[in-house]
């Protein structure tokens, strides 16, 4: 999974925005394909709004989808986490931590992204060279 | 001496974060770090020539004093600004996400968003 080659230096994406109300996410998924496509291994924590990014079933007219994007970018290897808390509190966990998925549950967010509690992101954050926050 | 990398993503005058990031890096260049500053979405609008406000002056004192300043061609041309209206010495990359991911995992000790 994350730094299968011990010399690739890996890039953390915290998303703290959803989609469709400012670039952040578009951002986030820009600077994780032109990451990944360079060569480093790359990770996106979805955290507070950020959760919604990975909502299922977006239909954006005029924007970029980027429930399809994550999904894209999770197939390219994109390691995408979403936080467990945040999942909840907005409404798309169903139920206990599912250790043979290794995710929380859920049918409301987009294939290739996982729900899992904060931990996920200090296990991000203590494999990772650089970090690239986007909130505000 | 450290190399920081900052990423702005706000417009300059809606909000502080612009003028707080210009504050740090002034702070940092008398120190001698070396700074990059990527600006993306609204705040290519600090790039904009011509600007009374604090924040847009502050481009122009940190590029005197050795601050590298990147911008999204794309997005200026989107918000209407062209090559011909932004601040000398601001540098308009043809792959500037390719430029910050580089300058990131390669040069940068830390980046900082604001």
């Amino acid at each position: 999974m994350v730094n299968v080659d011990k010399n690739k230096k890996t890039l953390t994406i915290l998303l703290l925005k959803g989609p469709y109300a400012s670039q952040l996410a578009d951002y986030a998924c820009k600077i994780a394909e032109k990451a990944i496509d360079m060569g480093y291994s790359v990770n996106i924590f979805l955290y507070g709004d950020g959760v919604h990014a990975a909502m299922k079933g977006q239909a954006p007219k005029a924007f970029l989808n980027i429930g399809d994007y994550l999904t894209k970018l999770a197939k390219k290897g994109v390691v995408i986490k979403s936080c467990q808390r945040c999942s909840g509190a907005r409404g798309y966990l169903e139920g206990e931590f599912d250790a043979e998925k290794d995710s929380y549950p859920s049918s409301k967010i987009v294939d290739g992204v996982k729900i899992y509690g904060l931990y996920g992101f200090i296990d991000f954050l203590s494999k990772s060279d650089k970090v690239l926050t986007f909130s505000g | 001496m450290k190399s920081i990398i900052f990423v702005l993503t706000k417009a300059p005058y809606g909000k502080s974060e612009s003028e707080e990031a210009m504050h740090l890096v002034l702070e940092g260049l008398k120190k001698g770090d070396t700074i990059s500053i990527y600006l993306l979405s609204d705040a290519v609008l600090l790039a904009k020539n011509g600007q009374r406000g604090r924040a847009g002056k502050a481009i122009e004192e940190v590029i005197s004093h050795g601050a590298k300043v990147y911008a999204s061609r794309a997005e200026l041309l989107s918000r209407g600004v062209s090559e011909s209206g932004i601040i000398p010495g601001v540098v308009l990359p043809e792959d500037l996400l390719g430029a910050l991911v580089e300058d990131a995992m390669e040069r940068a000790d830390s980046t900082l968003s604001f």
